[in-house]
């Protein structure tokens, strides 16, 4: 019995062993080559990047004709990386040039069949990535059939790569993923804030239409772009049915700042919900400025602890012109709102010792 | 049932726990490696700057409770003013500190007390002051007293937070630049479900640091550490990340833990009356998401997000495996309608039973074994052959499981120089001899404080 259980331990010992110092031995020689390789991978970059910097000083002809020598001899790695390291090529005439160098270089159909068919995920992705970057003629139909992929990388970074297509094609994509709820909301808005202002017509359709989610995102991503010409079309939001847009529209109506939808806003100030209320006096207060106080200091009683934190707030702000309110809301019964005028007095104070 | 017939079940009995253990680990690292890559590689891809730059970027309130934090406070805090992120706020507790923390801070940040309304929502013990930063408009200290441990501090903090998402960090952790950043590039990716994020990190001990910035990552050679840092690394890159995929994520650590606000708030702040608190919550988490039939993910990933410091002495590394031993059965005690309850899926039939039997009465069976086997062999029922031949298993399997999981950790961050690789792997294979020991005795000591029904939060004394 005692021998079969140590034959068996040894065995399992043995096994061990053997596992054990493979391992050991895989990841050193892994961590040693990796290391080494790294190295080759970026003293070969940053060799391409400064032969694309030298190029930047020669004539059109020489610059293309280098540039597209260059872009043949490297690999799709590199070909991925110097895309994301554009910044670090000198700007202006070469920058505008690279992008017909690597047209010329003759791997853009390869990158789109990647892009489109790979069986290697990740390898798939890089390819998505790259086709955001280099805007080729058939990038935003393949960008808009893989970002509806079940999978949700492919999906996500085609997303991403659409993002880099600032143009009014590519909005109008991820506009629609806001409405088939692809991704949050949030994310697209975050990407659709660094798209050009030519983006904003697209997003008034986008307000004007049926589904709240596209319709608050695209009033959010319009106070991004504070066009003025869209303020009264934007007022219109103030008297929709859901609070949201209401809130949304509001928000947006203060960045914009345009004087003539100052009653629209203030309308929202009587509004039911709180964060409709609450937007409200921060557009009426980036709107009029000191002159919002008259309307905005009622809400110093509002039935929200936000709305009341809101108003303390601009009252600060605008200290001198609160005054007169202040005084009577002091002489009043109310005790939360008395301590309120303490504490804003007190505020004040530092505000205005700070400023000056 | 004789002698002979009690040993050889025990040997049995112990044989099949390590043999189980270590499947289960490899299974674990298996996931692992899959996990890890794909985490890398979308990091690798992801674009950073759009998250960086944006005004739709969800702001976070950064928390970070502080007792007697004089040394660290100022590494820390600095580290986190030092975020690449759009939008944060900070909410700085010092927790009935004796030392000079509130000194320290005031030097920084210039601290002004302001009458701010608050609503004490929480078991917070008794908020005190609150201070404006002059020079910071984002940071907010608050001064507290009255116990409640971390959880107290962190539950003060929450009345004052303005933001949807929280990040809770240690005061002895150091953030790294885009901590924020990379986490919450993927909360964002599904916002509306993901309730609970973490991310690895690791120990500071060794490190050059400068006014909150990581000047040289050079890993301590102390060997408590380095087992400390190969203990980080098998839990984050291999358990934490396998039992995520399949939302089943037990912990989001203390250090470094983002939760959506409102959850939190549901679930009435952090639970006070526990040794340690992020355990808890993240159970709590779960069984609330759950009994409320919501859709849900706690998510972890193997981004190095900051580095907190390890204890480096024997007596104070006890201390705190004593508290996370006790955490860990208080934890377990609380939440065992889970047990292969089918609602709880995944937590029910593979998170929780590992906790139960490895990390409850995993020291018994670890502790009895070598006390049979010894006795075994002092009695000279055990042929010295065999004693050595089983003991040299244990330390083998000990050794793959780290050594599996350190492959991970080689592959995917590359932080580690070659020569502090050749001394994990090293140690690695001396686990059993070295660090198995001081474990197994704070491990029991935390099971005999447990049973005393000690529920202290100690902290050990810092370098």
């Amino acid at each position: 019995m005692g021998k079969y259980y140590f034959e068996l331990i040894r065995n399992a010992d043995i096994v061990l062993i053997t596992l054990n110092f493979g391992l050991a031995a895989v990841i050193l020689i892994y961590a040693a080559i990796d290391k080494w390789s790294e190295g080759i991978r970026y003293r070969h970059l940053r060799h391409i990047i400064s032969g694309l910097q030298t190029l930047a000083f020669k004539d059109d002809n020489s610059l293309i004709n280098g540039c597209t020598l260059i872009m043949r001899k490297s690999t799709p790695f590199e070909f991925s990386d110097i895309l994301k390291r554009q910044s670090k090529i000198p700007s202006g005439k070469f920058s505008s040039q690279l992008m017909e160098c690597i047209n010329d270089s003759g791997k853009i159909p390869g990158i789109e069949r990647t892009a489109k068919k790979s069986m290697l995920k990740w390898r798939r992705i890089e390819a998505i990535v790259m086709l955001g970057y280099l805007n080729s003629a058939n990038a935003l139909g393949i960008l808009e059939q893989s970002l509806s992929s079940k999978d949700s990388d492919i999906s996500y970074f085609s997303l991403i790569s659409l993002g880099h297509i600032k143009n009014a094609e590519s909005a109008k994509i991820l506009l629609a993923a806001v409405k088939n709820r692809t991704f949050a909301g949030s994310k697209i808005a975050s990407i659709l804030e660094h798209f050009p202002p030519v983006i904003v017509e697209i997003l008034i359709k986008g307000a004007e239409g049926q589904d709240e989610s596209l319709r608050v995102w695209s009033i959010k991503l319009i106070s991004r772009f504070k066009p003025k010409q869209y303020a009264n079309k934007i007022s219109v939001f103030t008297d929709d049915a859901s609070p949201d847009i209401r809130a949304s529209a509001c928000e947006c109506l203060g960045e914009i700042g345009e004087e003539s939808t100052k009653e629209a806003v203030k309308k929202c100030l009587k509004d039911n919900i709180w964060y409709v209320r609450m937007h409200a006096t921060r557009a009426l207060e980036s709107i009029l400025g000191p002159g919002s106080i008259s309307d905005i200091a009622p809400l110093l009683k509002d039935d929200h602890w936000f709305v009341r934190e809101n108003v303390k707030d601009i009252m600060v702000k605008h200290f001198s012109q609160a005054r007169p309110f202040i005084e009577k809301f002091l002489g009043e019964t109310d005790e939360d709102v008395k301590r309120d005028c303490v504490e804003i007095m007190d505020n004040a104070m530092k505000y205005h010792k700070a400023g000056a | 049932m004789g002698r002979e017939t009690i040993f050889y079940i025990a040997f049995i009995v112990s044989f099949a726990y390590f043999l189980s253990q270590s499947l289960y680990y490899l299974f674990l690292a298996i996931i692992g490696l899959f996990q890890s890559r794909k985490r890398t590689l979308e990091s690798q891809e992801e674009d950073f700057s759009i998250v960086s730059s944006s005004h739709f970027t969800l702001p976070v309130s950064v928390i970070l409770p502080a007792h007697n934090e004089e040394g660290w406070i100022v590494n820390s805090l600095k580290s986190i003013l030092n975020l690449d992120y759009p939008e944060f706020e900070v909410i700085v507790v010092n927790d009935g500190s004796t030392d000079k923390t509130l000194e320290v801070l005031d030097e920084i940040l210039s601290l002004e007390a302001v009458d701010k309304a608050f609503t004490d929502q929480f078991n917070s013990g008794k908020i005190h002051e609150v201070y404006q930063a002059k020079n910071y408009p984002n940071v907010t200290v608050i001064t507290k007293t009255g116990g409640f441990k971390k959880a107290g501090a962190v539950n003060a903090g929450l009345n004052f937070v303005r933001y949807k998402y929280i990040c809770v960090v240690d005061a002895d952790t150091i953030l790294e630049p885009d901590a924020l950043l990379r986490v919450m590039a993927q909360v964002e990716k599904d916002p509306d479900r993901i309730i609970g994020a973490g991310s690895y990190f690791g120990l500071v001990n060794g490190f050059k640091i400068k006014e909150g910035k990581i000047l040289e990552k050079s890993f301590s050679f102390n060997p408590l550490i380095a087992y400390q840092n190969i203990e980080y690394i098998r839990s984050f890159m291999s358990s934490r990340l396998s039992w995520s995929a399949f939302n089943a994520m037990p912990c989001v650590a203390g250090g470094f833990g983002i939760w959506r606000r409102d959850i939190v708030m549901k679930l009435g702040g952090y639970e006070t009356g526990f040794s340690s608190e992020d355990i808890e919550l993240t159970f709590h988490a779960h069984d609330y998401m759950i009994k409320n039939k919501r859709d849900y993910r706690i998510m972890m990933f193997p981004y190095y997000v900051g580095w907190t410091e390890g204890p480096s002495t024997i007596p104070s590394f006890i201390l705190q495996r004593n508290r996370w031993q006790r955490v860990i059965n208080e934890t377990v005690w609380r939440y065992r309608h889970m047990l292969f309850n089918p609602r709880y899926k995944w937590l029910a039939f593979f998170t929780f039973p590992y906790f139960l039997l490895y990390e409850v009465f995993g020291v018994f069976f670890e502790l009895g074994c070598l006390i049979i086997l010894t006795w075994a062999w002092l009695i000279k029922m055990l042929d010295v052959k065999i004693y050595l031949a089983f003991l040299l298993f244990m330390a083998l399997i000990q050794a793959f499981n780290s050594l599996a999981v350190f492959f991970v950790f080689i592959r995917d961050q590359k932080i580690l120089r070659l020569r502090y690789t050749c001394y994990f792997i090293l140690l690695s294979f001396l686990e059993l001899f070295l660090y198995k020991w001081i474990t197994l005795t704070a491990k029991m000591m935390g099971m005999f404080d447990y049973c005393r029904g000690v529920r202290a939060y100690e902290q050990y004394k810092r370098k």
